[in-house]
């Protein structure tokens, strides 16, 4: 069994330049508040044993993930390493020396009698001195903060949790919740929905194959077909007759035909099929009846045309002559009013001379008048001749009143009549020669139509020909041959459209045989290598899944089978301890049982004497005494066989009332009979109560402060 | 007797099974002494990956002939 001697730490963590520490005495406190590196010593002490087996997940403590070790303040190539001289009974001493390299790498030097070491073989030799596993470390010899602070938790599953770890069964639980994190049986559940949703895929594809079949036969014998023609030999059959068929009328029509090839099997029936459908439409295209036919009715369509035309220009000169007779019946013969236009010019020539001449003495009277007016009626003398008339004025009224007013009034009227006249004369005459001329344009169109109907008819069209009844003659004539035309089209047509049935027998085969095959296919998927293989793949997860959870059963069998072990060799001591810490009068004996869960984990039972349960009654403090009880009966536990002669204790008193430091004081006290105790905390009346109570001789570490640059400030108590 | 033989002691059944069990057990052993719980997982979701792989080639190829 060996003990620490002495212990140097730099760069580890808090701390920056090199400390050392002196274990001498049954008992070295480590106090001070927080934060200032007390628990970083205890950590060296770990780390220098154990390397980067303190770090990370696996050692079942939180604060290890992603755990630095140098200190940050010391730049990119810090110095860091943690020396401890270990002392057996005999005082023979060897150095262990650990220096941090890279995050992964550090390296270990061991001197000591047998020699020095280094690197794996220094590893190996320091595995043979201690003879202790990092988890039995922390269950054992490393009290560590939090595994009270999680037995101090009131959730059932988080301290059964916390009590599997101070019982060093962490590995069991780690293990499982990356076997649940792996999710195999939801993958599993995957695989077999995707399995599942395939084969039912095949199923309603078969099914659907069976219907389509089923109608496609009623399909077949509704369109004349036997069951027995449901085959391949039915459809070539058939592909042959329609060739023949085709042929015979090609032949009787005087008409070509492409060659057509009948396949040897149903499959190439598609190609001959589409070359026949092709052929057949090509040869109702160029049957000569159907021809004639098509030209015959292109004839009726011009004929058609062309009267239509005819008789709308007959029609538009029909009009004209009634407008012509009209206008003669209302304004007169053309010619005449051809003749009477410049006698009516004349005319109005001779009024106006004559309404000119007497107009120039009609003027001068009705200037003088005019003058008169102005210059006073008592005026008799006329202004123009200058005869002295009496009472001038008025004389003069009267002779432009009997004489001239009445006489140019009259020659007036008449020349507005003959202007009247005139214009209508000119506007009949105009109204004659627009008609004219459109009938002259008519009579064009119609030659036209004429022309066109002496091209259609072959013939010369005369005056004497009715156009009108040539063409309805014509278009008889055609109606009759159309007639006659029909009836042979229509045999032709009919022999072509029982060719082409014959083709839709054959591809409603086609269907048939094609379905048929695709009904195999999925027959042929389920048989597949594929397919088995598939099957096995998912046996293959069916077993995988079985086997975790065979191995969840016996992970959580072989670690209820050891937490019992455990129980039935240090419950007693447990029990001890905790009563002793605790000094409950109303409890004489706790055991500790271990079951499992629902899940199978471990589930503990603290009952007293008269088999009742107690954790409902367990106050902070008994909790925080029962993980150290737990600690310590696993440390005597182990203590038998143990080469380790030293526990450390973190903050052990979290939550401890006066009266439970006292206990753990006369329980410690105890355990530096056959221990040596590196106690770290910051609890003053603990720490009174060490130097107060112990007998033993003790050193105290007094951590004063810390600075990010310095590290800790340590001083002796 | 450590964590892994006391589990391999509850790992008893007729022979196949038990091969094909241990040798799972030993490869989740050997993961978490690699990389623990988190190594676990990976471990068991990369074996579990294989099959599932092999599952859904099969799987498409029969799919194409549907």
């Amino acid at each position: 069994m060996f003990t620490i001697k002495n212990l140097k730490i730099k760069g580890f963590r808090g701390y920056t330049d090199e400390k050392g520490f002196t274990f001498n005495n049954p008992i070295t406190i480590l106090s001070g508040e927080n934060r200032r590196g007390k628990s970083s010593t205890l950590n060296a002490i770990e780390w220098c044993l154990f390397g980067n087996e303190c770090i990370g997940i696996n050692t079942g403590i939180r604060e290890r993930v992603d755990w630095e070790i140098p200190n940050r303040n010391l730049g990119s190539r810090p110095d860091v390493y943690v020396e401890i001289e270990l002392e057996d009974e005999n005082k023979s001493s060897c150095k262990i020396l650990r220096k941090w390299i890279s995050l992964r790498r550090n390296d270990l030097k061991i001197s000591s009698q047998d020699g020095q070491f280094q690197g794996d073989e220094a590893e190996k030799k320091l595995a043979q001195l201690l003879k202790l596993s990092f988890q039995d470390f922390l269950t054992t010899v490393y009290q560590h903060q939090e595994a009270i602070r999680a037995v101090l938790t009131q959730e059932p599953s988080e301290r059964n949790e916390a009590i599997d770890r101070l019982l060093g069964l962490s590995v069991y639980r780690n293990i499982l919740t990356g076997i649940d994190d792996g999710k195999i049986p939801s993958k599993q559940k995957e695989m077999d929905n995707a399995f599942d949703g395939f084969r039912n895929k095949l199923s309603a594809i078969l099914d659907t194959r069976n219907k389509d079949l089923d109608d496609m036969k009623i399909q077949a014998i509704q369109k004349g077909l036997k069951e027995e023609q449901l085959n391949e030999k039915g459809v070539l059959d058939i592909a042959m007759i329609a060739k023949k068929q085709l042929e015979k009328f090609a032949s009787e029509s005087g008409l070509g035909l492409a060659e057509l090839r009948v396949p040897d099997q149903w499959k190439g029936i598609s190609l001959f099929q589409k070359d026949a459908e092709d052929e057949i439409k090509r040869l109702r295209s160029v049957m000569p009846d159907v021809k004639n036919q098509r030209e015959l009715f292109e004839r009726s369509s011009k004929f058609t045309q062309l009267k239509t035309e005819y008789d709308s220009r007959k029609g538009n000169i029909k009009a004209i002559e009634k407008g012509l007779e009209d206008l003669s019946k209302e304004k007169g013969k053309e010619d005449d009013l051809s003749n009477s236009k410049p006698q009516i010019e004349k005319q109005i020539l001779e009024k106006e001379k004559a309404m000119s001449e007497a107009n120039a003495k009609a003027a001068t009277i009705s200037k003088a008048l005019e003058y008169l007016r102005l210059e006073g009626a008592s005026k008799n003398t006329c202004p123009v001749c200058g005869k002295e008339t009496a009472d001038l004025l008025m004389h003069l009224k009267k002779e432009w009143e009997d004489k001239y007013e009445k006489q140019v009034g009259k020659i007036q009227d008449e020349i507005n009549k003959l202007t009247i006249d005139l214009k209508v004369t000119i506007s009949s005459l105009s109204k004659y020669r627009e008609l004219k001329e459109k009938k002259e344009d008519i009579n064009k169109a119609l030659n036209e139509v004429n022309k066109k109907a002496s091209e259609l008819l072959g013939r010369v069209i005369t005056d004497k020909d009715d156009l009108s009844a040539l063409i309805n003659n014509e278009l008889n004539q055609i109606q009759e041959e159309l007639r006659k035309l029909e009836q042979a089209v229509k045999s032709k047509q009919e022999i072509l459209n029982g060719i082409g049935r014959l083709l839709e027998q054959a591809q409603i085969i086609v269907n048939i045989l094609t379905d048929k095959e695709k009904k195999i296919i999925i027959d042929e998927i389920k048989q597949s290598v594929e397919y088995k293989r598939m099957e096995e793949t998912k046996d293959i997860m069916a077993f995988l899944t079985d086997d975790i959870d065979k191995i969840k059963y016996a992970i959580n069998a072989a670690s209820n089978e050891d937490a019992k072990g455990k129980i039935d060799l240090a419950g007693n001591t447990i029990d001890n301890l905790f009563r002793k810490i605790t000094n409950n009068p109303t409890i004489s004996k706790v055991n500790l049982h271990v079951s499992a869960d629902s899940k199978g984990k471990n589930n503990y039972d603290f009952k007293d004497q008269n088999d009742k349960e107690i954790t409902p009654i367990l106050s902070q403090g008994d909790l925080n005494a029962l993980a150290l009880s737990i600690f310590l009966g696993m440390a005597y536990l182990k203590g038998g066989g143990q080469s380790c002669g030293f526990i450390m204790l973190d903050d052990p008193s979290q939550s401890l009332g006066s009266e439970h430091k006292e206990k753990l004081i006369e329980v410690i006290g105890e355990v530096l009979e056959s221990r040596m105790v590196i106690l770290s905390t910051m609890d003053k009346e603990l720490q009174n109560l060490v130097i107060s109570k112990i007998t033993k001789t003790k050193t105290q570490y007094v951590f004063d402060n810390w600075t990010p640059q310095g590290g800790p400030e340590i001083s002796m108590g | 007797m450590n964590y892994k033989e006391a589990v391999e002691k509850q790992l008893s059944e007729d022979a196949d099974e038990q091969k094909r069990r241990k040798l799972l057990w030993e490869d989740i052993v050997a993961a978490y002494d690699r990389g623990g719980e988190d190594e676990v997982k990976s471990a068991l979701t990369a074996h579990a990956e294989k099959i599932t792989k092999d599952f859904k080639e099969m799987l498409n190829q029969l799919m194409k002939k549907i």
